[in-house]
């Protein structure tokens, strides 16, 4: 016997419940596919390739809050040539097996034309091949620099390389701060490692040297032997290449540890108020650079600070990035139209004042704004250099 | 007709089979579900490997995922820093693993049931953090992408350019057939039969004078071999490979495709790969809800039918069997269940 008479109405029981459940869970996709069916020829379906769920699902949330402000903004205003604009978010667990999978499915099953995200490097390594295949438009968050030596013409970077940021803020460590030796410790996954390989190939320009380089695995809580380590090679600054969580506990343990240095982070990836929640007093005066002022007095960032309290949304750097990656790729629907090529080359001429100043890319794909120099003041972050 | 009668309707029902397998690419357009189906194949293929040692010789593996890994960076490492083909990966990956599972069951099986469980946890973990770290060979977090396609076949009516994911599916589908009869083979010879024994009862088996310990680990042997080709078609099936695929949730999933098609059974092992493959994917709508309701649908299979999908479908067929055996002795009262060892259903 498998199982007792009880056991069984018991299980057929369950089963019912969760179907039940599971025709509750579907009955609004139902209805919303079968709105879709009626007028597909009257929307765009953009895909959503971000981590919603495991560590980094806080930034998955964030670029979906951005592209759902946008989309919700232009659908407001008309629409794109009078087509609505329809967010389908996929999942991509900041896997790239993950990734290669959801831009599969929402490509040729979701009948998405356009990709935003990911937010990793790896997975966008990964996805942008299908995307390329299948001429959409992918616009990235990832950090590596090996975007720019890719040869799709579809891949678009919405944020500044390391390249970019590293020199900048070494040299203003440099030539303002007199800082000498600096003690690194970043995250082991790629972006910390591209984080850190262009900072040490930069260091030897502005005269500054890496006295010691440690490395933790994201979703790490104790780092007392990495900062330990660093301690005793007397650094005058340390940078922490990492994300906001990881950034606080690192400067809390520091402190505790005694090790009170200037501290200081590559790129905005830690911009967010989560930081100053976590960390406290510990990461007051922690210096960063950034491509992004939310403090800004602009009148997209004006708009997008409207925007986000109306719909009761905590305007976060990324939220806002993925807000301009959304409207810049509405833009270029606007002026392609149906045809994926000249999207592309929409795309490619596009100019336009975002949330991060202006948005135009050069023939890799990348923008070359300037890099500004944020620190953590009184529980605020302000631009010490623009 | 005479030729059809003279073949036999199982073979015909065969025949018809595979065909229709083969038409499958034909019929459905979309690539999105041609991925799927060609994964499922994967899994099958990983599904089978572990079912040997799981479902035929009893011995409980929650490893296998690291030889997938292996398998598929021993593929993704060679045709990228070596330029080497498919057709020499394969050979290359299977031999590999096949190699590192001797080893591992040489050291692992000495031990028995959890300990067993344990020392193949800790092998897998071993395995993932091996991709994550190495990172000179592994491409560490990065891992490694741009894994290129097999080289494009020629068959005359119809060529494979391995350009869209239709291509893959005669060639994935011709190594699950080839691993099925492989399989039904192998099973069916005496050291399949020795297997079997093994897993029902050990002390009986050794007393019989069968090598416990040696075909033990022939099987666990073969059993990574199957996963190291799984791996190989998986890297150069999606072209990039990264730790995270392989870590202890991979081996965690064959097994509970195992557990949930029902072990020690073929068919079992095609229902388990289809069904959890379908199942995630079809979750793919609702992210944040995907792994709960994967989880409680497992934990729901496990506690209502332990015995998996063919466990509950033996169960019925046995009923009515009894049922019509009933009927045909009349007035005989319901007779003796006679217990037999074993799963019953092979």
């Amino acid at each position: 016997m498998i199982f007792g008479k009880t056991k069984f109405n018991g299980c057929i029981a369950f089963f019912m419940a969760l179907t039940l459940i599971l025709a509750g869970c579907s009955s609004e996709d139902g209805s919303s596919s079968k709105a879709e069916a009626s007028d597909k020829s009257e929307s765009i379906r953009v895909g959503l390739q971000a981590p919603m769920t495991g560590d980094n699902a806080q930034y998955g949330q964030d670029m979906k809050n951005g592209v759902d402000l946008a989309f919700k903004k232009i659908n407001a205003e008309g629409g794109v040539n009078g087509k609505k604009l329809e967010l389908v978010v996929g999942d991509d667990k900041a896997t790239p097996s993950e990734a290669v999978a959801v831009v599969n499915k929402m490509i040729m099953n979701d009948n998405v034309k356009a990709i935003i995200g990911g937010y990793n490097s790896s997975p966008t390594l990964a996805a942008q091949e299908v995307s390329k295949n299948a001429k959409a438009l992918h616009v990235h968050m990832g950090a590596s620099p090996e975007f720019t030596t890719l040869d799709n013409d579809y891949l678009y970077r919405i944020i500044l390389t390391g390249q970019v940021y590293v020199p900048a803020v070494l040299k203003y460590m440099a030539e303002e701060k007199g800082i000498k030796k600096i003690a690194s410790i970043y995250e082991n996954t790629d972006y910390g490692i591209t984080m850190s390989d262009s900072a040490r190939k930069a260091a030897e320009s502005v005269g500054v040297e890496f006295i010691a380089t440690e490395t933790y695995n994201p979703g790490d809580k104790n780092f007392s032997s990495q900062l330990s380590k660093i301690k005793k090679m007397k650094p005058d600054a340390v940078m922490i290449v990492g994300l906001y969580n990881e950034v606080a506990l690192i400067a809390q343990q520091a402190k505790q540890a005694g090790l009170d240095v200037q501290f200081f982070s590559p790129d905005d990836s830690m911009y967010s108020e989560q930081l100053i929640e976590l960390g406290g007093d510990a990461v007051e005066n922690h210096i960063f650079a950034s491509m992004i002022n939310m403090e800004m007095d602009t009148e997209a960032m004006n708009e997008f600070i409207k925007l986000s309290e109306e719909n009761n949304i905590e305007p976060e750097a990324n939220t806002a990035i993925a807000y301009d990656a959304a409207l810049a790729l509405a833009k270029a629907f606007e002026e392609g139209g149906d045809s994926p090529e000249k999207v592309r080359d929409a795309m490619a001429k596009i100019q336009m004042e975002g949330t991060t100043g202006l948005i135009q890319f050069d023939e890799d794909g990348e923008r070359s704004n300037a890099p500004m120099i944020m620190q953590v003041k009184d529980q605020k972050f302000i631009i010490i250099q623009e | 007709m005479e030729h059809i009668r003279k073949l036999g309707y199982r073979r015909l029902g065969l025949l018809i089979g595979v065909i229709a397998l083969l038409m499958i690419p034909l019929g459905i357009t979309n690539p999105y579900f041609m991925y799927v189906i060609n994964l499922i194949l994967i899994y099958i293929l990983l599904v089978l490997g572990l079912d040997l040692i799981v479902g035929y010789t009893g011995q409980v593996s929650i490893g296998h995922g690291a030889f997938f890994g292996i398998g598929a960076y021993i593929a993704a490492i060679f045709s990228t820093k070596l330029g080497l083909s498919f057709w020499f990966t394969l050979p290359i990956a299977i031999l590999a693993t096949a190699i590192i599972g001797f080893i591992i069951g040489f050291i692992g099986l000495k031990l028995i049931e959890e300990y067993l469980v344990m020392a193949t946890l800790a092998f897998g973990t071993i395995i993932w953090l091996v991709f994550l770290n190495w990172t000179d060979v592994t491409g560490g977090p990065m891992g490694i992408a741009l894994i290129p396609s097999p080289p494009a076949m020629n068959f005359g009516i119809f060529q494979l350019s391995f350009t869209q994911y239709a291509d893959y599916y005669p060639l994935l589908l011709f190594f699950v057939i080839v691993a099925i009869i492989f399989t039904k083979l192998l099973i069916n010879s005496g050291f399949g039969r020795a297997c079997t024994a093994i897993r029902d009862d050990e002390l009986a088996a050794q007393s019989m004078g069968i090598p416990v310990f040696r075909t033990k680990v022939v099987m666990f042997t073969i059993s990574a071999a199957y996963c190291g080709a799984a791996g190989t078609l998986y890297a150069h099936f999606i072209h990039v490979v990264s730790p995270e695929t392989f870590n202890f949730t991979m081996s965690v999933t064959i097994l509970t495709m195992v557990m949930i098609g029902g072990q020690g059974s073929i068919i079992g092992a095609v229902l388990g790969a289809s069904l959890l493959t379908i199942f995630s994917e079809a979750l793919r709508a609702t992210p944040e809800l995907r792994m709960l309701i994967y989880g409680l649908l497992i934990v729901i299979m496990m506690m209502f039918f332990p015995r998996g999908i063919m466990g509950i479908i033996n169960y019925y067929r046995k009923q009515i069997e009894k049922r019509a055996l009933l009927k045909k002795m009349k007035g005989a009262k319901a007779t003796v269940d006679v217990k037999k060892e074993g799963l019953g259903y092979e």
